[in-house]
């Protein structure tokens, strides 16, 4: 028993995701598993949109088009079982679409689904409630689009429990996913809190896709073969400690370094990583390459969970509207500058002269100057910019009078314009959160059209000032002479997360913690993103150690601009944010910054 | 009679024109006509598919909606009569609307309408015809979505003299819509070619909203308050002559080098630019600066017209998709081509799997602040680039295919990939909607006008035939013999330039800032020397012609935009970033004018 190994597959991590990953994880000797996640957070939205006009949809169709469908022959004879929360808003309309492949190609299969996340039909009597929005205490908004609470592993282990060889859910947490099949293969149980983390752990790093195996890393160089990334794989054992690997003959790049970069990825407390089912603990977490592309995971451990689940909604928020000119020639920077100017002043005439307000925001970029680089850009003098104008307003209208004004200035205004690439005015779909308690929802698992309420712990237990924070180590005995960049002695990645972004920063070598330590003070950190903060003065900076993986994890308060789904900015994902630090110049002894230059010069 | 004054103003230039212009024309003293040009070479196209959902649909709403219906009151009781080409593919469906609401609005308008233009109903036996493109000499294509054939200017003199307020039309060339009411006022004939050809030349200058009067003007610095830019107006008078200039108390500037850059705007050869009125020979009109913002335009010539209408066809032919990615980071750029080359060559691979062909074109760009300057980029160090790249296949599979993988490739490939803010940049997998465009004798399409729904007889004029043999080239300018080699100046110190497509070729004028200028430009500027300047576009074949009359040249560069504007998946699909490119040329020139500049 203890030597069971249970592989999963990470199959998806994005609503639109490569075609390469199942056939590829097809071919692995053992595999158990193949994991779809598909949805971000917003990607209700636009299911629910798309159910606004035809009830019937609201669920991933490439699931059963590109992912699953071509290969249902395959999966079935292999054995292998399916998890994806491909079901979106309508996850019996997707069991309905798979069971007719399915029936077509004559596979026998037994479908699952999981819902009850679903809470649009209770949105009446919870706007009755003083709903808060849990960070911004905001009430709930108006033009509510969808509204889901997010579950966890149990009901998937449940319905797989019932013989489910395809599990379909709605909103779940992405690396429940993961947990679920796993609770299920070692029966693991509610109260196993260090268990249940090592599983969300590996849930985590399997959910992204081929973030993992090598995609975004660091050292980009040295990721073989992007055109045949491979995905990744779990090996997964009882005791909670997991391979992480890629199925053989691909590209990409699984190593201490890929791993600890997708660990930290889009985390912001790591002692409190929050799902249904526990509270993880990523500062224990150990890394070891124990063989080519195959890295060790273990010693994860956790907490009891909170009593609450995560509601996220979207909804409806006015109009935006954006301009994206290309300006060729030289001085293009400052025509593009001038343009920007008077396309907003003749605009903002025109609001008045209609009697209607001004703009609730306008965003001006000038792409070629980079300007996500404030005031460390370089004073580069680029003779083909973007000008990218980005407004928003409440009424449909300002923003069809911006599209009309921004697209005469290809004759009005600057020379060397060319034809705009910007998008027509569109709806704004914004997001919110707020905390149910567990016990007001019911996980419905459905197994050959039999339902039933899952049996979910509800209890909670999680108490915040229990966690242990990790004693900060002295600061290093040899003094710094040198400066060398970041990227010179760390890995780094970033992700937002709503109005914040993280940024984690792995020290390529232990001893060189204590240095890049001192150099990444909260105070430097919010200085080096002094651009991007929302109040310069009343900056929030936040660092976490992380040192089982030799790690900080680095969050910057309101400096998203509204974060992914709001944000106008042309890094609304904060993927770059950690390009940005790795320039950071980190005062070295001699010895290390020998060491690391003779290194790059390699 | 003579001096009667007709003021025309140019209200829009494209499909989407701001809607300051018409209040501001309305304020001009004395304005008779607003004209409004929406129809680029494409839009036909787009118009044909409104109508395949809604058969009612098939004209531009705007002009009802911002352009016309917030004045109408002011169109009754200043006046002013207002021509426009809105009707596109439904002039009779836009006359109802406009006459329904002109009723809500209590106004009594005369409504005019010219079509005829509109060939759908014969694309069989056009088809069978035979017909070839006339440039690239392609077959007639298998589906349609347009066909129109562009109509001169006298159909809609036809409908003013029926007394109509507002004249709506299918496809007619752009400058009719300034002729017409030109020959209405003045009784022009159709033979009268130098008239018709002054006409012409303002209708060129007025139909393209503020190009005229400072917008994208070479010396941008020097044109003030792009918010309120002025849009053009003519003073046109019977002898053909003309006065450019723009509302009082507005923006922008109207120049001789204004309205010269205009002049060449997406000409090819400037003595025989053909429309169905007339043949224009533009090479030796004379411009004058005779006040502030005030231009006077003379000395345009003209040749009878040719016996045939270009007709226009619009259709489908593929899928294409655009895959835009920002990258963020040190060495950027050099991420953004491996991406580029990964994302390719692994959808290159699925396709051969799925036995699909291959992608019947690719485009990269790398957007690092140079992306179009090919060997004269400079390297860029930029931390931010944007990926490009976008294909074509005939199948829509492929192209869901490629659209699939790219958007992989944020998770899958290059530290820093990020999803961008650049709505609308990146398209998803859509059907490319190309050009064919033939000739076709003028008799066999007779063009139809009606006012107020009831038709009015018109029959075109008869006149002799264009005969290339007509032209004379002017003689060029002698060579210089003060060169000196050493000495050179960037163009633009020397002139002012003006580029824009014309389908698979662009052109740029170049207008020498002073007469004197003209022959050291011309000895620098040959035609092989513009070719190997514009090596990265794929030139294949430059021509110069000679503008004597305005001491400018203008170039004609060929099989090199990708397809144009319709078609082309590069960045400037609109080549109007090609005269910038060409003022940084290196211009050999004299001891004493380079004195002269180093002093100015």
């Amino acid at each position: 028993m203890s030597d069971k190994i249970v592989r999963i597959g990470g199959a998806s991590g994005a609503f639109v995701d490569s075609a390469i990953a199942v056939p590829q994880l097809l071919t692995v000797p053992g595999m158990n598993y193949l994991i779809f996640d598909y949805l971000a957070e917003g990607s209700m939205g636009v299911f629910g949109r798309m159910q606004a006009m035809n009830p019937a949809l609201g669920f991933m169709t490439d699931f059963v088009d590109v992912h699953v469908g071509p290969y249902l022959q395959e999966i079935k004879g292999k054995g292998i079982k399916i998890v994806a929360n491909a079901g979106g808003l309508n996850p019996k309309g997707l069991a309905e679409a798979l069971r007719r492949r399915a029936d077509e190609m004559g596979v026998k299969l037994t479908i699952a689904t999981v819902d009850g996340d679903d809470l649009r039909p209770r949105i009446d009597e919870l706007r009755k409630r003083s709903i808060k929005e849990m960070f911004t205490g905001a009430p709930l908004p108006e033009k509510i689009l969808t509204m889901n609470a997010y579950f966890g592993g149990f009901p998937i282990a449940d319905a797989l429990a019932r013989g489910a060889d395809v599990v379909l859910t709605g909103r779940v947490v992405d690396s429940a996913l993961i947990l679920g099949p796993l609770i299920h293969e070692f029966g693991w149980k509610p109260g196993d809190h260090d268990l249940l983390s090592a599983g969300t752990v590996a849930g985590h790093l399997l959910e992204c896709g081929a973030q993992v195996t090598g995609g975004t890393f660091t050292d980009w160089a040295d990721v073989p073969d992007w055109a045949h990334t491979g995905y990744p794989v779990g090996e997964c054992r009882a005791d909670g400690s997991c391979v992480i690997t890629k199925p053989d003959g691909t590209g990409g790049l699984v190593s201490v370094g890929t791993v600890a970069e997708q660990l930290m990825y889009e985390v912001s407390d790591p002692q409190a990583y929050i799902v249904p089912d526990v509270v993880v603990d990523f500062t224990t977490v150990k890394l070891d390459q124990v063989g080519p592309n195959r890295v060790k995971v273990s010693g994860a451990t956790g907490y009891a969970p909170t009593s609450t689940y995560k509601v996220s909604v979207t909804y409806d928020d006015g109009w935006r509207s954006t301009a994206i000119t290309p300006i060729i020639g030289v001085d293009a920077v400052k025509r593009a500058e001038r343009q920007a100017g008077a396309i907003l002043q003749r605009t903002r005439e025109m609001l008045r002269d209609r009697n209607m307000p001004d703009w609730r925001l306008a965003h001006q970029e000038i792409l070629g100057t980079e300007a996500g680089y404030g005031h460390r850009a370089q004073a580069l003098q680029p003779r083909e910019v973007l000008m990218k104008l980005v407004v928003e307003h409440d009424d449909k209208k300002a923003a069809d009078l911006f599209w009309r004004e921004q697209n005469s200035a290809i004759m009005n205004m600057s020379v060397g314009t060319s034809i705009g690439v910007g998008g027509m005015p569109m709806p704004i779909t914004q997001h919110y959160s707020f905390l149910i308690d567990k016990t007001e929802l019911e996980a419905r698992v459905t197994v050959n059209g039999e339902s039933h309420a899952s049996k979910v712990p509800t209890d909670g237990g999680y108490n915040a000032s229990k966690t242990v924070r990790p004693a900060v180590p002295p600061p290093p005995a040899e003094a710094a002479t040198q400066t060398v960049p970041l990227v010179s002695v760390a890995w780094a990645r970033s992700g937002e997360k709503g109005d914040l972004f993280n940024v984690a920063v792995i020290a390529r070598q232990p001893d060189y913690l204590g240095y890049i330590r001192q150099a990444l003070t909260p105070k430097a950190i919010a200085d080096w993103y002094r651009h991007f903060l929302a109040d310069k003065d009343n900056w929030k900076v936040t660092a976490y150690e992380v040192p089982g993986i030799h790690a900080l994890n680095f969050l910057v308060d309101e400096s998203m601009a509204g974060g992914i789904n709001k944000s106008p900015r042309l890094d609304s994902g904060a993927k770059g944010m950690a390009q940005q630090l790795l320039e950071f110049p980190v005062p070295v002894p001699d010895a290390i910054a020998r060491k690391v230059n003779a290194a790059r010069a390699a | 009679m003579t001096d009667k004054i007709v003021k025309i103003g140019g209200a829009a230039g494209a499909s989407i024109d701001s809607a300051m212009a018409v209040p501001q024309l309305l304020g001009v003293p004395g304005m008779n006509y607003l004209i409004f040009d929406y129809l680029g070479e494409g839009a036909m196209a787009l118009f044909a598919k409104l109508q395949q959902m809604d058969p009612n649909s098939g004209y531009m709403t705007d002009f009802i909606d911002v352009h016309v219906a917030p004045y109408m009151r002011d169109i009754k009781e200043k006046g002013v009569k207002f021509i426009a080409n809105a009707g596109a593919l439904n002039p009779r469906g836009l006359a109802k609307a406009l006459a329904k609401r002109a009723d809500e609005l209590g106004v009594s308008l005369k409504i005019g309408i010219v079509d005829g233009d509109d060939l759908r109903d014969r694309v069989d036996a056009l088809r069978a015809e035979g017909h070839r493109d006339m440039f690239s000499g392609a077959p007639f294509p298998e589906t349609v979505l347009s066909i129109n054939a562009y109509l001169g200017g006298f159909p809609i003199a036809a409908a003013l003299a029926e007394g109509a307020d507002i004249v709506v039309t299918g496809r007619v060339v752009d400058s009719a819509l300034i002729l017409g009411p030109l020959i209405h006022e003045f009784g022009w004939k159709p033979t009268d070619y130098d008239l018709l050809a002054a006409g012409t030349a303002a209708g060129h200058l007025l139909e393209c909203g503020a190009q005229s009067t400072g917008g994208t003007f070479t010396d941008w610095r020097d044109v003030p308050d792009w918010a309120h830019p002025g849009y053009p107006v003519g003073e046109c008078r019977a002898d053909g002559t003309f006065v450019m200039t723009k509302p009082a108390d507005s923006g922008g500037l109207c120049s001789v080098g204004t309205v010269a850059e205009q002049l060449l705007y997406e000409v090819s050869d400037p003595q025989a630019y053909i429309v169905p009125d007339v043949v224009c020979d533009f090479s030796g009109v004379k411009l004058e600066q005779i006040g502030p913002h005030r231009v006077s335009v003379t000395n345009v010539k003209g040749y009878a017209p040719t016996a045939t209408y270009k007709v226009c066809v619009t259709y489908e032919d593929g899928w294409r998709a655009t895959s835009v990615m920002p990258i963020v980071g040190i060495d950027a750029p050099a991420k953004a081509a491996r991406q580029a080359a990964a994302i390719l060559e692994r959808t290159r691979e699925m396709l051969r799997d799925r036995n699909l062909g291959d992608f019947t074109m690719t485009h990269v760009e790398v957007l690092d602040g140079e992306g179009s300057y090919g060997d004269r980029r400079r390297g860029s160090t930029a931390r931010e680039a944007i990926c490009k790249v976008a294909i074509e296949h005939d199948d829509k599979r492929a192209a869901d295919i490629f659209w699939r993988e790219q958007f992989s490739a944020m998770m899958n490939m290059s530290v820093g990939t990020t999803i961008g803010s650049l709505s609308g940049f990146g398209r998803a997998p859509g059907p490319v909607t190309k050009m064919f465009s033939f000739l076709i004798d003028k008799r066999q399409v007779p063009a139809q006008v009606q006012v107020d729904a009831a038709d009015v007889p018109f029959e075109a004029g008869r006149t002799a035939v264009f005969q290339q043999a007509m032209l004379v080239r002017p003689e060029p300018p002698a060579v210089p013999s003060d060169t000196d080699p050493e000495r050179t100046v960037p163009l633009i110190s020397l002139a002012w330039a003006r580029s824009g497509d014309k389908g698979d070729l662009f052109n740029v004028g170049v207008i020498a800032r002073k007469k004197e200028y003209l022959p050291y430009i011309r000895s620098a500027l040959t035609p092989d020397a513009v070719k190997a300047w514009y090596v990265n576009f794929d030139a294949k074949k430059v021509l110069r012609y000679d503008l004597p009359g305005f001491n400018a040249l203008n170039f004609v560069v060929d099989e090199s935009l990708a397809g144009g504007i319709n078609n082309s998946p590069r960045l400037d699909a609109a080549a109007k970033g090609m005269a910038q490119q060409l003022l940084e040329f290196p211009v050999p020139v004299s001891e004493a004018i380079a004195a002269s500049l180093k002093n100015g």
